[in-house]
């Protein structure tokens, strides 16, 4: 297989390197000899420059500021370089990054907690409740959630109604749906447990119905039905909730 | 002053012998640190001389070099040549990015005095060091350190792949590529050698 020139221009280089003269190493490849010879003179020319010089002075002041660096030993010395790691540009800039998408994104969660539908932010609102839900595991902080959610939806279902003087459906049936939810994890609590979180699911829903009942004669004659549906829904929940009695009871 | 430019001749350490002073210096021992920095100091210098504008610049950054390798060198791991020279190679570029200096093209104002007289035969111009870093400047980063280690510290090529970490072939390719743009540079200017 024939040869690139790059090889041969590198075996000719150590011939070169070991003193050959250029001619006799391009006999071997005549073939390429006009080609090399130009580049192994000039190769035979840079070997013959001498060496930068170093200062003395400048490497001894090195030394001086080397041997006055304090060991860094065991975890010190990783605290140490950790802090250099983190002193780095790339570094210092992308934590700082973080940092700022960190704070705008709380500032957003934050500044969307009192949006109704409707505003700009409630999208992120929603958004965060379902990334509570969804982050908390624990089946009793679940199941409170869902009643602080409840009463969340009862807020402002009361302040878009003083606010548009009409029924936002959505949130009268999730306010509703919430606190039917909370029950649905009984059956993994203690009966004890259990029993506080059915009477607090009751107390949601009354409170509910007592909302209801307020703005009822309020409302327009087409959100009439409505309400009525609403109540009687929260009614039949407050009745049914009863999960932890077992069949004979 | 006089041990240490005792030691900056004494340049005939054993290659060999350089990964048991870079595990003694690690451990803290005194002798085999100034052994080793007075080992490689020079290395750098050259190093970083042939990619900054001038002398007293590329003393400085080696100087920051050596104080960075010093730091960090109980964590070392792995290549020691190839870390070296990569601190370097980060050094050398964090300070132009810093300084903002940005390489102006080379016109044939800017060659060195002997070369930049039309006047002169150009039969008679002997390639220098300055001559050398001129050209240098047409080549890509990587075909530089593969001149600068190649020629200037006598590195194998198995050495060379490993320091800048790509394949023999391609420092091979990367040689011939350099010589070749240099060579003609050096042709613009009707450089020729001299017999």
């Amino acid at each position: 297989m024939k040869r690139k020139i790059e090889e041969i221009l590198d075996i000719l280089i150590e011939e070169i390197k070991e003193g050959k003269s250029v001619e006799s190493c391009l006999k071997d490849y005549p073939e390429y000899a006009d080609e090399l010879r130009p580049l192994l003179f000039f190769v035979a020319d840079i070997e013959e420059i001498p060496e930068p010089e170093v200062n003395p002075a400048a490497f001894s002041r090195i030394m001086a500021r080397v041997n006055s660096i304090p060991e860094q030993k065991g975890i010190k010395g990783y605290l140490y370089g950790f802090r250099n790691l983190l002193l780095r540009p790339v570094v210092l800039k992308t934590v700082s990054l973080i940092l700022i998408f960190t704070f705008i994104l709380s500032m957003t969660f934050s500044f969307s907690a009192d949006s109704l539908p409707g505003d700009f932010l409630y999208p992120v609102k929603c958004f965060c409740e379902k990334t509570q839900l969804a982050m908390t595991f624990n089946v009793k902080d679940k199941s409170r959630l869902h009643l602080e959610l409840a009463d969340r939806k009862m807020r402002d279902f009361k302040l878009v109604f003083e606010k548009e003087e009409k029924i936002n459906r959505e949130l009268l049936n999730s306010m509703i749906d919430e606190a039917s939810n909370a029950l649905q994890y009984c059956e993994f609590l203690s009966s004890e447990e259990c029993s506080t979180l059915v009477a607090k699911a009751k107390d949601c829903h009354k409170k509910q119905i007592k909302v209801l009942q307020t703005i009822k004669p309020q409302v327009h004659d087409t959100d009439h039905t409505l309400i009525i549906e609403a109540i009687d829904k929260c009614s039949l929940a407050c009745q049914c909730a009863n999960p932890c009695l077992s069949p004979e009871e | 002053m006089d041990s240490y430019s005792s030691l900056l001749k004494n340049n005939e350490i054993n290659q060999r012998d350089i990964p048991e002073i870079v595990s003694r210096a690690k451990k803290g021992d005194k002798n085999s640190k100034e052994k080793l920095f007075g080992y490689i100091y020079p290395k750098l210098y050259r190093f970083i001389y042939y990619r900054t504008n001038n002398k007293a610049e590329a003393q400085d950054l080696t100087g920051d070099v050596i104080l960075k390798i010093a730091k960090a060198l109980p964590r070392q791991r792995g290549n020691f040549n190839s870390w070296i020279y990569s601190v370097a190679r980060n050094t050398v570029i964090d300070f132009y990015r810093k300084e903002s200096v940005r390489k102006s093209k080379i016109s044939i104002e800017d060659m060195p005095g002997e070369l930049k007289d039309g006047s002169k035969d150009f039969t008679e111009t002997i390639l220098n060091e300055e001559a050398l870093k001129k050209a240098m400047e047409f080549l890509s980063e990587r075909q530089k350190e593969v001149i600068i280690l190649k020629f200037r510290e006598g590195y194998k090529n198995r050495e060379v792949a490993e320091i800048i970490g790509t394949s023999e072939g391609a420092v091979k390719l990367l040689q011939f590529r350099a010589l070749k743009k240099m060579r003609e540079y050096f042709e613009e200017v009707r450089y020729e050698k001299k017999d």
